[in-house]
């Protein structure tokens, strides 16, 4: 799984904070298509919103432009506005998925989802330091830490 | 909150399925017994119905024959004509407000789609009312069967049922109604199975017998219900009194072909009879109150005849005269139009040749031990089995309207030879259908098509819809699956319901996630234009239980057909094709 961690994501909008985490999986084996895997989770976002509330949003798509799961994590201490209400975002989990498996997407969007209701987790997200640290507090570290790309 | 009291929901729903795994032909039962109780109900107030209606024209607390027993003679006229008129205008005027086709159970089983027009069902049935409480010599199980089966029908319309499934559970609610109306809750199951569906395969008898159960269990319930005629001791014949059994098969196959004869004879004549359909049926009410000053016996569906000839000492020549009476009132009511059953007439008709029969054979051979009351009974089931063809029905019907099982032998005995007999008159069955009717299941199995039997409303979703609005169809409609459709009804992909399953614990996904997220792209389809033999072909090579049905071309939902549906529909029209050949 490809993973790249933005600590300090300075976007003006959901569809800049798109595009400059899609950007930081460009290099991704597991991204086909850069362009159309943004092209994909911005048309979602359109649909619905991915906010959910507390701060966090979860833009997120199953695309073929994409061969295996890739997660780009952002955090923003002025906040990304979202959805219709321009609710601010500050952590911004981006989660690709190939079209197959749709219950192994649920599986782990509800795992991000579930670590990231913990006020704890959140505030300690908003002060990690470091991206090994951050992956862990999302409890992304086990298999991701191997594949930790150069983070900004 | 709502969210997760919806999830919660949700989640005890999946928990049940997961335990009992229904499967389509599971929910077809669940459904049966829904109609069946719904059935009873309907039979028993019916009933209730003409009964009050009944004491209160005749002014007494009196039912039935003793009713119109106690009538002075110009009433017994009056009464039955002016019911056939009032009836003649409830179905001359109800066909003109509401224009409904008229459908019985019987037609839309056998060769319709299972839908019975509501309207013209209740004006039916209230010319019914009409007729049976004014002693119409016709039996009230008739319209008790149809509002059974109506019950069916509107369930098969309310759960957008394709048309063999509806079939079958307007089946379900005739079988509650025949169930309720006799007692006989094995017979009903078998009365629809062996003459309206013809097959007796487990996936066609097991809703039946459930809503004959349920059915009687209501009954049971708001009623005192019991076996309809009690024998006395009945021996078992021995061999040489087998032989007079075998004789009164024959005389009963011969009995129902007369009485058939009559029956259409009449109904001939009245069509003849010129003016507008009140003043046939005024007609037909009155030649009943000729007959019944007379012999006040003829009116109603004979069950009081049945049973006193069952029970009662009878002098030969009043037996010979009731059987005549009885047969020329009930064609002239059936004759004239009036709404009923003739299947209670039918067993008059069976335990008079049943009497006769046993006064000959005692006159004849004295030294035999035979028995008045298991004759009557006996010819009953023979002249039953014969007019209906359905002699496995006749046989049990009787069984359970007496429940003596010694009379099981020479019962079946008769039967079957009646059955013989009356076949080799090459006559048409009482509950013979109209050739000209509309026939799905009797075209050429190549020319049916998926789009004939699919279901025609697909549970769809739209891309945009929140995880929430999904998991409420679910949970509302008791699905498995919703079709995700765009603009112009385009199909996107499908929602399954096991892809949801293990994330319904999660409130963060309701929020996150919308159908488009979960639906199952590139799902197998079928054209609506694809032969069913096909249709099997595919379903057999995606191992699904249902598949959408897109137009070729605009990739536009139409409908979904399940694999229960195909199946069914492929053994119907494959049965019937056996048949005209």
């Amino acid at each position: 799984m490809g993973v790249f961690v933005n600590l300090d994501l300075a976007a003006a909008d959901a569809v800049e904070a798109i595009e400059l985490l899609a950007r930081g999986l460009a290099g991704e084996p597991g991204v086909i298509d850069p362009a159309r895997l943004v092209v994909d989770i911005q048309m979602r976002e359109n649909i619905l919103t991915t906010y959910v509330g507390e701060g966090v949003a979860l833009p997120h798509a199953r695309t073929d432009a994409v061969k295996s799961r890739v997660v780009a994590v952002g955090r923003s201490p002025a906040g990304v506005p979202f959805g219709p209400k321009r609710d601010l975002a500050h952590l911004i989990v981006m989660v690709g998925c190939p079209r197959a498996d749709i219950s192994a997407y649920l599986q782990f969007s509800k795992l991000l989802l579930r670590r990231l209701r913990l006020p704890l987790v959140r505030a300690e997200l908003m002060s990690a330091t470091e991206p090994d640290k951050f992956l862990k507090l999302l409890e992304l570290d086990g298999e991701l830490s191997a594949s930790l790309p150069a983070s900004s | 909150m709502k969210d997760k009291n919806l999830l919660i929901l949700l989640r005890a729903w999946l928990w049940l399925r997961r335990q009992m795994q229904p499967t389509e032909a599971q929910w077809n039962l669940v459904m049966a017994a829904a109609v069946g109780g719904t059935g009873a109900v309907l039979g028993l107030l019916f009933r209730g119905a003409t009964i009050t209606l009944q004491q209160w024209l005749t002014q007494g607390h009196e039912s039935g024959v003793r009713a119109f027993a106690t009538l002075p003679d110009w009433a017994k006229l009056v009464v039955p004509t002016l019911g056939g008129l009032v009836a003649g205008l409830v179905l001359l005027y109800g066909h003109k407000f509401f224009r409904q086709k008229n459908a019985d159970y019987m037609e839309a089983i056998m060769l319709g789609d299972g839908k019975l027009p509501i309207k013209s069902s209740l004006y039916r049935s209230l010319a019914a009312l009409f007729s049976i409480a004014t002693g119409a010599s016709i039996g009230r199980e008739g319209p008790m069967v149809q509002l059974a089966a109506l019950g069916g029908s509107i369930m098969g319309e309310w759960r957008n049922f394709p048309p063999a499934r509806r079939r079958l559970i307007v089946a379900s609610g005739a079988a509650a109604g025949i169930a309720a109306a006799y007692n006989a809750p094995i017979a009903g199951a078998l009365f629809v199975s062996e003459i309206t569906v013809g097959s007796l395969t487990m996936e066609s008898l097991g809703p039946l017998i459930f809503a004959s159960v349920t059915s009687i269990v209501t009954v049971h319930i708001f009623s005192d219900a019991g076996p309809l005629y009690r024998l006395g001791s009945f021996a078992m014949p021995r061999p040489g009194e087998l032989l007079c059994f075998g004789v009164l098969g024959v005389a009963c196959g011969l009995m129902a072909g007369l009485f058939l004869t009559m029956l259409n004879y009449l109904k001939k004549w009245f069509q003849g009879v010129p003016g507008p359909l009140p003043l046939r049926m005024a007609l037909g009410g009155l030649a009943v109150g000729i007959i019944a000053m007379a012999h006040p016996d003829v009116t109603g569906n004979g069950y009081e005849v049945v049973k006193s000839l069952v029970q009662e000492k009878w002098v030969w020549q009043v037996v010979i005269v009731t059987l005549v009476a009885k047969m020329l009132a009930t064609s002239a009511s059936f004759g004239s139009g009036a709404v009923g059953g003739v299947f209670t007439p039918t067993l008059v008709v069976g335990s008079c040749t049943g009497f006769l029969c046993w006064q000959g054979f005692a006159a004849l051979f004295p030294d035999l031990r035979l028995d008045q009351a298991g004759f009557a009974t006996i010819g009953m089931g023979a002249v039953l089995a014969a007019a209906t063809q359905a002699p496995f029905m006749s046989i049990l019907m009787i069984f359970e309207m007496t429940l003596s099982y010694e009379i099981m032998i020479p019962l079946m005995l008769a039967s079957v030879i009646g059955y013989y007999t009356f076949r080799s008159l090459k006559m048409h069955s009482l509950y013979h259908a109209a050739p000209d009717a509309y026939d799905l299941f009797s075209r050429p199995l190549e020319t049916l098509t998926v789009a004939d039997i699919m279901q025609k409303q697909p549970h769809t979703v739209r891309p945009e819809a929140s995880f929430g609005e999904v998991a409420r169809k679910f949970v509302a409609g008791g699905l498995d699956r919703q079709y995700l459709v765009g603009k112009g009804g385009k199909l996107l992909g499908v929602v399954c319901l096991e892809d949801m399953t293990e994330h319904l614990h999660s409130v963060g996904l309701a929020a996150a996630f919308i159908a488009g997220d979960i639906a199952r792209e590139n799902s197998p389809a079928l054209d609506p234009r694809t032969p069913l033999p096909e249709a099997l072909v595919k379903f057999t090579h995606e191992h699904e239980q249902e598949l959408p049905i897109v137009e070729s071309g605009t990739d536009r939902l139409v409908g979904t057909l399940s694999r229960n549906d195909l199946l069914l529909t492929l053994a119907e029209a494959g049965k019937r094709g056996a048949r005209g050949r």
